[in-house]
C-alpha cells in the first residue's frame, strides 16, 4: 500500500498533516503522538518579531465549533530558527513554517531569513490584513496575493504552499492568481470569520470582537471549496476544515485534496493523527485500494 | 496525562447548584491544583469541559462541579457506571515543596474554587500533620464540603453573602453572614505570620487576596493563586487561554498554570 503523496516537489510519508495554529511547534503533543507518523507539520504562525497575542478572552465555542482569535502569538523568527527547527528535526516529519505579515515588506524578510534553514516548505498565510490596505487580508484581492507570491517566490527556490482564505467572494480566483504566480501548492481552508455575542452582557465574547471559526461546523465548506479549487488549477491541494476523523479525511482527498490537514481536532483527541493514519489504511484495504493517488479527486473522475 | 474512559462511581448532589461527581482511577498519580478535561457526549460541544481534582486516591477521583447549565448540565446527570471521557492530569498544580512543619498556611476559597483547595489541604495535612492550615471559605448562598475541610484544617471561617435558613453547626466552624472573607483575611496577614496563601476562586477574590497581601507591610507571605479561562488543547499547544498580563508577556494557564505565584499575575 503506497501512502506517500507529491505535493509538487514536497514529498510526503503520509497525506495526514497537522494545521498551523493547533499544534504549537510540536513539543507538547509530542508527548502523546509519535511525530515520525506525522506526514508535515505546519509550525505555528511566524512573524518577524515575537508577538504576545490578544487579550483574552481567545476563544468562544459555537454550535460544532469554535471561534479563535489567538492574534498570532508567537517568539519570533529568530527562536524559531535558534530553537524550534533543531527539536523539529529530529523527526521524520517534513516542516511546513507558516509564515505571516502586515506587508508584503514583512514575508519578504521572513523569506530571506528562512531560506537559509532546515525546512522542507513555506506556508504564505495570505489571511493576514495588510495594513497598507487598511487591514484587508491580502488573500482578498486576487492581484494583492499574487504580488505577494510573486516577491516571495524570487527569493527562495524552496517549496511554497499558499494558505487560502475563505472569507472571498471566488475563491476559484485567488487560487489561479497565486498559481500563476508561483505557488507550487495551495492549503485551504483557513478559518471563517464569526463572531459570537453574550445576550447577558450584551457584549462579544471574544476580547478581539470577532475570530475565525473552525472545526466540524465548516467542513462543507471547505470541501466545495477544495472541489471547486481542484477543477480551477493543476497544483496539488492540502484540504482542511473540521476534519475530526479518517471518513472526513477521506471525503477531502476524493474531492480533491492530495493531503490533509487535522487541526481543532486534536484538541478534543490528543490522538487523531494517528486514528486517522490508521483510519485511512483501513479504508484503503477495505476498497482494494493500492495507491492514495487513486483516491485523489475520485469524485471528478466518477 | 492521558485519555481514559472512566466509569462513574458516585454522582453526589450537594444543593440544585454544585455536585460531586466520583469516577473510578486507575492508579494514576495527580496533584492539587490539577486538572482534568472531560468529554461531553453533546456532539455539538466540542472542547472538553476543564474541572479541578477535588479529591483523590488510587481508586477514584473527585470532581467538584458547578452546574452552568451550558453543557455541563450533562454530567450532572451521570449515574454509577456511565461513563465519562477524561484527559488529564493537566496543569502544574500547587507547589507545596517549599513547607515545613511549622509553617502557617491559609485556604483561601470562593464558592466553586474551593474544589482543588480540598486536595491542597489533604496533601499538606499528610506531609506535615501538625502544620497550621486556616481555612476561608466564602459562599453565596449554600455552603459545602464544610466538614471534609474542617477534618484537615486547624480551623475553618465559613462567609456567607446570604443568610441560609437552615444553619449547619459544625463544632469549631464559624459562620459569618453578609460579608466578604477578605476583612478577616487581611487581618489575618497583618497579625498572624503567615508563610503562604494558596486561594482559587473567582478573578475579582484573587486580584483582592493579592491587593491586600502587597499593601501588607512586613510580612513575607507568598501566595499562589489557581487560575481558569476558557481552554481549548489543555496542554499548551493552541495558545487559547493566554492570559496577557502585560505588553511583553502571557501566561499559559493550561500549561505553565492553572496555579501562578499571585504577585506575578495581577
Amino acid at each position: 500500500m503506497n501512502l506517500k503523496v507529491n505535493l509538487n516537489g514536497l514529498v510526503l510519508d503520509n497525506p495526514v498533516t497537522v494545521a498551523s495554529g493547533t499544534f504549537g511547534f510540536g513539543r507538547e503533543y509530542s508527548e502523546y503522538v509519535d511525530l515520525n507518523d506525522i506526514g508535515a507539520i505546519s509550525v505555528k504562525g511566524i512573524t518577524l518579531k515575537a508577538r504576545v497575542g490578544n487579550k483574552e478572552p481567545r476563544i468562544a465555542e459555537t454550535n460544532m465549533g469554535i471561534l479563535n482569535s489567538v492574534g498570532l502569538q508567537n517568539p519570533g523568527v529568530e527562536a524559531f530558527i535558534e530553537r524550534e527547527i533543531p527539536f523539529l528535526r529530529g523527526y521524520k516529519s517534513k516542516i511546513i513554517a507558516n509564515v505571516n505579515g502586515s506587508n508584503i515588506g514583512d514575508y519578504e524578510k521572513m523569506i530571506i531569513k528562512l531560506d537559509e534553514e532546515d525546512i522542507d516548505s513555506f506556508e504564505v498565510n495570505i489571511s493576514c490584513p495588510n495594513v497598507k490596505q487598511g487591514g484587508m487580508a491580502f488573500g482578498t484581492d486576487p492581484r494583492v496575493a499574487a504580488q505577494l507570491v510573486k516577491s516571495v517566490r524570487k527569493l527562495t527556490k524552496k517549496h511554497i504552499i499558499v494558505k487560502l482564505s475563505p472569507n472571498v467572494k471566488d475563491i476559484t480566483e485567488i487560487a489561479k492568481a497565486v498559481e500563476e504566480a508561483g505557488a507550487d501548492a495551495i492549503s485551504l481552508i483557513n478559518t471563517v470569520a464569526g463572531m459570537k455575542i453574550d445576550i447577558n452582557t450584551r457584549k462579544p465574547i471574544l476580547g478581539n470582537i470577532s475570530g475565525g471559526l473552525s472545526g466540524p461546523a465548516v467542513k462543507p465548506i471547505a470541501i466545495k471549496m477544495v472541489y471547486d479549487c481542484y477543477k480551477a488549477v493543476s497544483i496539488p491541494i492540502i484540504g482542511m476544515g473540521g476534519i475530526e476523523n479518517y471518513k472526513d479525511a477521506i471525503e477531502f482527498i476524493i474531492a480533491g485534496a492530495s493531503a490533509i490537514s487535522i487541526g481543532t481536532a486534536n484538541f478534543t483527541n490528543p490522538y487523531v493523527t494517528k486514528e486517522v493514519l490508521e483510519g485511512i489504511k483501513g479504508y484503503m484495504n477495505q476498497n482494494n485500494i493500492k495507491d492514495i493517488k487513486e483516491l485523489i479527486g475520485l469524485t471528478h473522475r466518477i | 496525562m492521558n485519555v481514559k474512559i472512566l466509569k462513574v462511581i458516585k454522582n453526589i448532589k450537594h444543593n440544585d447548584e454544585i455536585f460531586e461527581l466520583i469516577v473510578e482511577n486507575h492508579n494514576q498519580s495527580m496533584k492539587a491544583g490539577q486538572f482534568y478535561g472531560l468529554k461531553l457526549n453533546d456532539k455539538s460541544k466540542i472542547l472538553r469541559r476543564p474541572i479541578s481534582i477535588n479529591k483523590y486516591d488510587e481508586k477514584q477521583i473527585s470532581f467538584l462541579i458547578r452546574n452552568t447549565k451550558e453543557g455541563i448540565s450533562e454530567l450532572a446527570d451521570l449515574k454509577e457506571n456511565d461513563e465519562i471521557n477524561a484527559m488529564g492530569p493537566l496543569g502544574n498544580g500547587f507547589d507545596t515543596s517549599e513547607l515545613k512543619s511549622n509553617s502557617t498556611v491559609i485556604l483561601y476559597g470562593g464558592g466553586i474554587g474551593i474544589a482543588p483547595l480540598l486536595q491542597l489541604a489533604k496533601e499538606i495535612k499528610s506531609k506535615f500533620e501538625a502544620i497550621n492550615i486556616i481555612t476561608l471559605l466564602g459562599y453565596r448562598e449554600n455552603p459545602y464540603q464544610i466538614k471534609e475541610f474542617k477534618e484537615v484544617s486547624s480551623s475553618v471561617d465559613v462567609f456567607l453573602e446570604l443568610e441560609i435558613k437552615e444553619k449547619i453547626e459544625i463544632a469549631n466552624v464559624s459562620y459569618t453572614y453578609g460579608e466578604y472573607p477578605s476583612n478577616y483575611y487581611g487581618k489575618l496577614l497583618k497579625e498572624k505570620n503567615i508563610d503562604y496563601v494558596y486561594s482559587c476562586g473567582p478573578d475579582a477574590l484573587l486580584e483582592n487576596a493579592v491587593e491586600i497581601l502587597k499593601n501588607t507591610s512586613d510580612i513575607n507571605t507568598k501566595i499562589y493563586v489557581s487560575l481558569e479561562e476558557r481552554m481549548a488543547c489543555g496542554i499548551g499547544a493552541c495558545l487559547c487561554c493566554t492570559k496577557v498580563i502585560n505588553e511583553n508577556q502571557g501566561i499559559c494557564v493550561c500549561k505553565d498554570g492553572p496555579v501562578f505565584n499571585g504577585v506575578e499575575v495581577y
